[in-house]
């Protein structure tokens, strides 16, 4: 999977800080990944753990202060985003790289007819009239599976229920043809059936337009049913990337096996307590020396609580490679894995 | 406008408002008497249509209708005028300290609490004492008493709409923070705005009357409903329609707007369209 198809964005050694009264918090930090040409690339991660924050950092819509993009490079087609002036990124926002949102109830504006809503990016973005945009508001409408288009436009967002007003954020995100489609927990507030749907409707947007899809979950389900590659988040911090299979196979970093281990099972006994990792998720504003999940780890070795681990690249049994950082696959340590 | 219509309440307080309106509007070509000269003959005069003086005379022997035809005049400007400066420069205030946030939000605040710290009708006073007894100042110094109204009003909905995430969408999809303060913000706080500022009408009446009738505001012989009032307290047992008319003309024309106000709450909320 990797290095094979056009990278069209890569983000390297990410960090980006919030100031606040009670310390420098690491939201994220040393953040590297690719993205490619129509790929789905799943970010999990507990809340907290960094997936929204670097997401915001690619659009460089941190609030700042008290956030800051502290280091690190996200070049999008060549172009490194952290340079941009505002004018520039104004047009890469909803242009290039477009985003929707957890909530579908409050992402549109009430007052505004969804036809109006959409249309306005379609403008900014590609200057077309009021008329031409509208006609295209149709279309977009169509595309994301609305029913009796014409008419649904030209109604407000309290009409819609909440799946189709996904929808609508879904439309007003690829109205431009974006090359990386930004999707923020889009199922997180719909109920089960329409989170299908509304994958789906991803899924195949993404196929008929090469349009690359970062998706932020924390639905390990929604990651095996979606993606191609996935790379798990813990403190503000990447632990383990891979392609999809081999990562559900074979989890190598600890945390995952303990994620992987906390999803209901249909094969277990009825009364098998559920698994859960011991403990809880560090204070980003004072995080422990060496690796932030060691306190938690039931594998942790002496040097786990005072060097961070480096990167290990390893085989990922397909022609690919996976990345783990984990003292327990590094070369020396190999050995005693559990 | 055609759901105005349809919503009753909003009509009533309408058909109020255009009332006095209209009377302004005759007023300013046609009144049934001179409203300052004074006719020592018939002073105190009872309410009759033998005398023409339908409403009766003061004090002085002038005639109340005309008196209060000529104050609705005054009455009006003073209000609408008042309460368009201070729902400007107090909602610009507001939405900048909502939006911007930080020092910004901390100073404009501040000053507006120190203006909130004194009664409104106090405040006004010391601001009549300041200017002088001109009846443009008093439309300042109600314009003043309003502005950390509107800019606490415009603040809090700023506060309340910003972190929506329509308006990160719009940042998110390009949109620049002028764009999203005129097509995003501004017209989701129009809803409290509105509503704030019909209160603020009705209550610019009675500050106005008030301020007159301390007699700080519009000055005698210049009629007006505060002043009116004010002469009329001395003779208030002896000739009660000299206190009565002026009284109900500042209570229809408080109540017209708060209904008014009352029915736009419901039409401008697009989620209680269509509700029967």
């Amino acid at each position: 999977m990797f290095d094979k198809k056009e990278t069209v964005l890569s983000v390297r050694n990410l960090g980006t800080r919030f100031m606040t009264s009670s310390g420098t918090v690491k939201a994220v930090d040393g953040v590297s990944f690719d993205v490619h040409k129509g790929e789905i690339f799943g970010i999990v991660g507990e809340s907290g753990s960094g997936k929204s924050v670097t997401n915001l950092s690619i659009l460089r819509l941190i609030p700042s202060p008290p956030g800051k993009i502290v280091e690190g490079q996200i070049m999008l087609k060549g172009k490194d985003l952290l340079e941009a002036n505002e004018n520039e990124l104004q047009m890469i926002r909803g242009g290039s790289v477009s985003m929707i949102f957890q909530d579908p109830m409050t992402s549109l504006n009430p007052l505004l007819k969804v036809s109006v809503q959409i249309a306005e990016v379609l403008e900014l973005h590609h200057g077309l009239s009021r008329k031409e945009a509208e006609k295209k508001v149709v279309e977009l409408l169509k595309a994301v599976g609305i029913p009796d288009a014409e008419r649904r436009a030209q109604e407000y967002p309290h009409q819609f229920s909440g799946g189709m007003r996904q929808r609508v954020m879904i439309a007003m995100a690829i109205g431009c043809n974006p090359d990386v489609l930004i999707a923020d927990e889009p199922t997180t507030a719909l109920d089960v059936t329409i989170q299908a749907q509304i994958l789906d409707l991803i899924r195949r947007l993404s196929d008929s337009r090469t349009m690359s899809v970062i998706l932020i979950t924390h639905d390990l389900g929604v990651v095996a049913g979606m993606c191609d590659t996935v790379a798990v988040m813990y403190a503000g911090r990447i632990v383990e990337q891979s392609a999809v299979d081999p990562l559900f196979r074979e989890p190598k970093h600890p945390y995952t096996k303990g994620l992987l281990a906390s999803v209901p099972r249909l094969d277990s006994a009825w009364n098998e307590r559920l698994y859960s990792i011991p403990g809880a998720p560090p204070n980003l504003a004072d995080l422990p020396a060496g690796c932030a999940f060691a306190p938690r780890c039931a594998y942790a070795l002496p040097v786990c609580r005072q060097t961070y681990p480096p990167q290990t690249e390893m085989d990922d049994g397909q022609g690919g490679k996976r990345l783990v950082r984990c003292w327990l696959h590094t070369s020396e340590n190999s050995g005693e894995q559990a | 406008m055609s759901r105005l219509l349809k919503n009753p309440i909003a009509l009533v307080g309408l058909i109020i408002i255009g009332l006095y309106v209209l009377i302004t509007a005759v007023s300013q070509f046609w009144l049934p008497f001179d409203p300052l000269q004074m006719d020592v003959a018939h002073i105190m005069e009872p309410p009759s249509f033998k005398t023409g003086h339908l409403f009766g005379t003061d004090e002085f022997g002038r005639d109340i209708l005309t008196r209060i035809m000529k104050g609705a005049g005054v009455s009006l400007l003073i209000a609408i005028s008042a309460t368009l400066i201070g729902a400007t420069i107090g909602t610009f205030m507001g939405v900048w300290a909502g939006f911007l946030g930080g020092a910004w939000d901390h100073w404009i605040m501040r000053i507006a609490d120190v203006l909130f710290s004194f009664p409104s009708l106090l405040l006004a006073i010391f601001v009549m004492a300041i200017l002088g007894e001109k009846t443009y100042n008093v439309i300042i110094a109600i314009s003043i008493v309003y502005i950390p109204q509107f800019a606490r009003v415009s603040r809090g909905a700023v506060l309340a709409i910003k972190n929506n995430e329509f308006v990160r969408a719009a940042f998110s999809s390009g949109a620049d923070r002028r764009f999203v303060l005129s097509r995003h913000l501004l017209p989701n706080i129009m809803m409290p705005v509105i509503v704030q500022s019909s209160l603020s009408l009705s209550v610019a009446i009675l500050l106005e009357s008030a301020l007159s009738f301390l007699g700080l505001g519009v000055q005698p012989p210049n009629p007006s409903w505060g002043n009116m009032l004010s002469g009329a307290r001395k003779v208030m047992l002896l000739a009660p329609w000299t206190a009565l008319y002026p009284g109900l003309a500042i209570m229809g024309l408080v109540l017209g707007f708060n209904l008014l106000g009352d029915g736009l709450r419901d039409i401008l909320d697009p989620r209680l369209r269509n509700i029967k």
